[in-house]
């Protein structure tokens, strides 16, 4: 049985003459692991053939311009699809986009994309980047036309879809049904939660720092395992926030309310396998992960507008020095941590490589 | 979708018909025998009558509690679960919420729950609790947990007991001149009382003195008020008391704290029948 039909239903061998005895899916797996449904819209059923497609289409560059870029390009699986090691990505054109490419880690859960949050959906995502002249540049009518005239997609569209006429509603609905295979639940933590492994005494302190209020205190924002994502709800507070980058901070999720309370938060993304991705923050200015922590120690800016105000109350206590900064150890211990995360199985899946 | 063979199809037209002989209720779906409504109920929240603002739309917005602390509010979010109503001729029936309602002070998305298929008659209390009953007051590694995945993100820290928050208000409190003490968290969730015995934080509110009625198909409004006010006025709640590593501003692990609001909560609530 190949991968793919194996991520929508597995079935074991033995005994021919007992009942078929089926092995948890991935998928299976991780929906009871969160105890939370995959986000499977109605209107796009994940199918095998639907699966399939997307995942052509998301390595294939004959969605850009020029036909040398695809999704692929910036959103690279080793990297747990981010584009390991850019600030922000380059388009078509040589052109540099304004924020780092995000990764794309259990998003079938999740209820926002970009980092400010504009797109509700996979689907409403992948539309934007295909057109988008310091990206892809092709515009949709183009890309259609290719792909109508390419000797395997008409079929590869009928089989998935039941039509052959092409438009990029169907484009993006393969594409979001690819993504939402990119599934991530065996990292350390994950093992170690299933007994299968401890953690270490560093990661262990790592994670305690994690939740402390008067630490991190980055529970609140970037969730509680095992899902570590609090997009999971739309409607929380704390989807978006302001972590203090700067005292005169980027739009953000303004540009996509128009709401002055908004100015200056960015979506608080996944922080599993984020060992794999820097650099980090929405325009990817800290290199490592030691970077960030420090920024969160001492280097917040307490005046930004809209900023988080318990990390503004830490920012500010640890200048009054009313609250410790963390220790060298402590610092290490975080990253570890942090670095627990990291999911290798994911990073080099076969189902979700280049299928060429 | 046939889910019925033949066979069976028509055995269960014999009962039906059967069933009719004999004066009962018929089979089959038809609407005018639907003995439910639904009640509706929009949540709303002020603070001491003032309205509830967020310090990102306003940064200017302060309201002042009991203890005479000044304060801003920046989020504010709770969950309520298990509604029940009841009458005086069939006493209380739960009413499903099908888990637990979030709601997002800031967010107009979560300011109505619709509870369906109530039963018709006349109602004089609406209960609930704050919070998450014990029964459902658990996150396990193993995966079981007491609301669905969906609401991790309201979890209570497992070192602090587990389980969920109750609710979560975050602002900053400021002295006489203005300038900000610092951050302000109120957030109840269980605790260790240093006993080792564990206390939840949920409360059981119950409003009684109302006169609403269910009726068949259709809706009946309720608005269930919130004074955030009362959370800290009695007993009262000083900001500026120090306990520890995190005082009566930063609650997570302060236990007296946590009693204190939990204490408050029996007058938080008020509602009102809509006509």
């Amino acid at each position: 049985m190949t991968g793919l039909a194996a991520f929508l239903c597995a079935c074991g061998g033995g005994d021919p003459t007992a009942p078929p005895k089926k092995d948890p899916t991935l998928l299976e797996r991780a929906e009871d692991y969160f105890g939370l449904s995959l986000r499977d819209p109605a209107a796009n059923p994940m199918t095998a053939a639907g699966i399939a497609l997307g995942r052509r289409l998301f390595y294939d560059p004959i969605l850009s311009g020029d036909q040398t870029l695809a999704c692929a390009g910036c959103h690279r699986q080793e990297f747990a699809f981010s584009d390991g090691g850019n600030a922000t990505s380059r388009g078509i054109h040589g052109e540099f986009g304004a924020v780092n490419t995000p990764a794309i880690v259990n998003p079938g859960w999740s209820t926002t994309f970009f980092w400010n949050g504009r797109a509700p959906s996979l689907e409403k995502q992948a539309l934007a980047p295909v057109p988008n002249p310091i990206e892809m540049d092709l515009e949709w009518n183009v890309a259609i036309e290719r792909l109508e005239m390419h000797a395997d997609y008409p079929q590869l569209f009928l089989g998935a879809f039941g039509s052959s006429d092409i438009d990029s509603n169907l484009v993006t609905d393969a594409i979001a049904q690819f993504e939402r295979t990119m599934i991530s639940i065996d990292s350390r933590w994950d093992k170690s939660q299933r007994g299968e492994l401890s953690l270490t005494a560093d990661e262990i302190v790592g994670e305690v720092l994690y939740n402390r209020e008067d630490r991190g205190d980055c529970f609140h924002c970037h969730g509680l395992g095992p899902i570590f994502d609090n997009s999971v709800v739309p409607a929380g507070p704390l989807v978006f926030a302001n972590n203090g980058l700067d005292s005169s901070p980027d739009a953000g999720r303004f540009d996509s309310t128009q709401m002055e309370s908004d100015r200056g938060k960015f979506k608080a993304p996944t922080l599993r396998n984020i060992a794999m991705t820097a650099p980090y923050m929405h325009d990817g200015r800290f290199a490592t992960l030691d970077e960030v922590v420090r920024f969160y120690n001492t280097g917040m800016h307490a005046d930004s507008p809209n900023m988080d105000v318990k990390l503004r109350g830490n920012a500010l206590a640890r200048e009054a020095a009313t609250l410790p900064v963390w220790t060298e150890t402590e610092i290490s211990q975080f990253v570890a941590f942090l670095e627990s995360l990291t999911d290798s199985s994911f990073l080099t899946r076969a189902e979700l490589s280049d299928p060429k | 979708m046939d889910f019925m063979g033949p066979s069976l199809r028509r055995g269960a037209t014999i009962l039906c018909v059967g069933a009719l002989a004999l004066g009962m209720a018929a089979c089959g779906d038809d609407s005018s025998t639907d003995k439910t409504g639904t009640l509706v109920i929009t949540l709303s929240e002020d603070v001491a009558g003032d309205a509830l603002v967020d310090s990102g739309t306003d940064p200017d917005q302060r309201y002042t509690n009991t203890a005479g602390n000044s304060y801003s509010i920046q989020i504010f979010e709770y969950l309520l679960t298990e509604f029940s109503i009841t009458s005086a001729a069939s006493g209380k029936m739960a009413v499903d919420l099908g888990g637990a309602h979030y709601r997002n002070a800031f967010n107009a998305t979560t300011n109505t729950l619709t509870l369906e298929k109530v039963p018709v008659g006349s109602y004089e209390q609406l209960s609930f609790y704050w919070g998450v009953p014990d029964a459902m007051n658990f996150r396990d590694p193993d995966g079981r947990d007491g609301l669905p995945g969906e609401f991790e993100f309201f979890g209570w820290l497992d070192a602090l007991g587990g389980g969920y928050h109750c609710d979560r208000l975050n602002g900053a409190h400021y002295d006489s001149q203005g300038d900000e003490i610092g951050a302000l968290a109120l957030h109840m969730g269980r605790l260790d009382k240093g006993d080792g015995e564990l206390t939840n934080c949920h409360t059981q509110i119950s409003l009684g003195g109302l006169d609403f009625s269910i009726t068949s198909g259709q809706e009946t409004h309720l608005t269930l008020s919130l004074d955030v006010d009362h959370i800290t006025n009695a007993p009262v709640i000083d900001f500026t008391v120090p306990a520890g590593m995190m005082g009566w501003d930063m609650t997570m692990p302060n236990h007296m704290a946590q009693a204190a609001m939990r204490d408050n909560m029996g007058d938080v609530f008020s509602v009102v029948v809509e006509p």
